[in-house]
């Protein structure tokens, strides 16, 4: 047996095993420094800790806490009620609210298992109550989280950007357009859906324009949030982490001077659970890391690069190849972990090429966000069934048209480049 | 301290706590620093990265102990229920001796850091070893004590 093949065994084994992946990917590439010829045994502790070192992944943590702040601040709900002012009173009103809410809380969360966490405990149980199947809410709250995936920040963005050498900052800008995207398409779906099995609007009648400017200044404190972000990247007041540590801070000003419904006393709980949500994704990024030291040290992307480059250099097809592997690859490894390891092998194919490494960056990160709905290993899918009591098998049959549609989303970003790139054009250049 | 109370990882998940909130006022008063005072505060994004190792591997540790870490039950949930408490107890078993294999490299590397200290804080390198070696001990022994109730047949 090669040697190469060692840490893939271990790796799949340990995987079908049910052991935590993060380990799992970590105990993989120890099996390789073990066994590799003139490398010191410690260079794997190295690799571990060298995604720490990084301070672009800083942005994590605080994109994360920032979330955490935000729902116990009160501006979670401000914004829930202006989605529902906006299209409570179409049919399927709280189906379209919860995709309207993760847009909305896109632009201020960087987490998109965080999104799936709060929807699934704020949305689901109401849904259910009016009616609403319970496989098709949770389902619409999974794929509904894609869209806080996407949109700015995002921390697959942010990984991609460190990974790539990439500018967050554009990447951030082109992730805007495309979240719009497959927010219209699951309004769409979700919409069709229900007029098909009668549910309900969430409101008797449509907001008066009055309720809706009321809820809009309501929440306009949140939605500053994003334009704060993006407007601070774009004039080079801060960095994209640094943003992260002022959204942050803003968040705490709003909740405790603004809306006071934060005390002092609930900060230590929320930047405990914050650390502990950054550790579970860092984890698998950390270990995908020395992972990937392996890949590099074997000269596998040269030799992936090479086989892919034989199948054909057209960069649709190219495009469409590495679409279909990703999609493959994200049912049996987690995203962020795919994405560390497949980032450094795809992105020197795909810039040779003459594809944007922005664009590729976008389609990448929301194919591999979509790996995060669908089974076996999807964990917005498994965070939002665990919180709704959902079987993975009945959020699997319920989530096919909602499947379809981000499909759709991607084939268009994936084709259609300036989708993800006339916004940072006009921004940037 | 309520945050505290309960019977969840205290310890690991209060230092992952006080290391974000150290990163956190060390990039805030980078961003001040630089608007403000005469001069950058060049020591900030050091010593935001030192505690982001201490963030993650403290916050590792007690996610694991709230089994916070995503895993594939795919295979092994349809299994009979003695099978499967049998597979956990050998797969806890095997993942505590690995991590205790990381601890001593982290441990080895990082004695041997003593005298390699960082560009700016001047402060050991072996401190971010440390959060390695800390952080894995307390996962391996989690997994040790789970194996060990697992074939005592204890929930």
């Amino acid at each position: 047996m090669s040697v190469v093949a060692v840490p893939f065994l271990v790796l799949a084994l340990l995987i079908v095993l049910n052991a935590p992946v993060g380990l799992g990917l970590a105990i993989a590439a120890l099996s390789f420094f073990l066994g590799a010829d003139g490398l010191p045994t410690q260079t794997f502790v190295q690799r571990m800790v060298s995604a720490t070192e990084s301070f672009p992944l800083l942005a994590i943590p605080f994109f994360i806490l920032a979330g955490i702040v935000m729902n116990r601040a009160g501006i979670t709900g401000r914004i829930m009620h202006l989605a529902d002012t906006l299209v409570g009173h179409m049919i399927g009103g709280l189906a379209r609210v919860n995709v309207l809410l993760s847009t909305m809380m896109g632009g201020m969360s960087g987490s998109a298992n965080a999104d799936a966490a709060v929807q699934s405990t704020i949305l689901v149980p109401e849904m259910t109550e009016r009616g609403y199947d319970k496989a098709f809410s949770t389902a619409v709250t999974a794929f509904s989280a894609i869209i806080t995936a996407i949109i700015p920040p995002s921390i697959g963005l942010i990984l991609y950007g460190f990974l790539a050498d990439v500018s967050i900052g554009r990447l951030f800008v082109a992730g805007l357009l495309p979240g719009a995207l497959i927010c219209a398409l699951l309004l769409v779906t979700v919409g069709r859906i229900s007029r098909a099995e009668g549910y309900p609007p969430s409101r008797e009648r449509p907001a008066r324009w009055s309720e809706r400017a009321r809820a809009l200044a309501d929440a306009m404190w949140g939605l500053m949030i994003p334009i704060g972000i993006l407007g601070g990247i774009r004039f080079g007041w801060y960095t994209p982490t640094e943003a992260g540590a002022i959204a942050v801070c803003y968040a705490l000003f709003v909740g405790l001077v603004v809306y006071r419904e934060i005390r002092l006393a609930q900060i230590p709980s929320m930047f405990c659970q914050a650390a502990v949500a950054t550790a579970v994704i860092m984890l698998i990024i950390c270990a995908a890391q020395a992972f990937g030291f392996f890949l590099s040290w074997e000269r596998l992307p040269t030799r992936l690069s090479d086989a892919i480059l034989a199948l054909s250099s057209n960069p649709l097809v190219i495009l469409l190849l590495i679409n279909v592997l990703l999609i493959v690859v994200g049912m049996v490894l987690e995203g962020g972990a795919a994405l560390i390891i497949l980032t450094p092998l795809f992105v020197p194919i795909t810039s040779g090429l003459g594809i944007d490494p922005v664009h590729f960056g976008v389609v990448m990160v929301l194919n591999l966000t979509i790996a995060g709905v669908t089974p076996p290993v999807g964990t917005l899918m498994y965070t939002a069934c665990s919180i709704t009591g959902v079987s993975i098998g009945a959020f699997t049959r319920r989530a096919v048209p909602l499947f379809i549609a981000a499909i759709f989303a991607l084939a268009l970003v994936t084709f259609v480049p300036a989708i993800s790139l006339w916004l940072p054009g006009l921004v940037f250049d | 301290m309520r945050w505290m109370s309960g019977n969840g990882p205290k310890w690991e998940e209060a230092l992952a706590g006080l290391a974000l909130a150290i990163v956190f006022l060390s990039v805030v008063w980078g961003v001040i620093a630089r608007y403000v005072a005469p001069q950058p505060a060049v020591w900030s994004n050091e010593l935001a990265t030192i505690g982001f190792a201490w963030l993650v591997f403290l916050g590792a540790a007690a996610g694991a102990k709230r089994g916070l870490h995503v895993g594939v039950d795919l295979v092994t949930a349809p299994l009979p229920r003695t099978v499967r408490r049998w597979l956990a107890a050998g797969v806890d078993l095997f993942l505590a001796v690995a991590l205790a294999y990381i601890v001593f490299l982290a441990v080895k590397i990082g004695l041997a850091s003593l005298d390699r200290p960082t560009p700016v804080l001047r402060l050991p390198t072996t401190v971010i070893h440390a959060a390695v070696a800390i952080g894995f001990a307390s996962i391996a022994l989690g997994s040790a004590a789970r194996a060990v109730r697992l074939i005592a047949g204890r929930p």
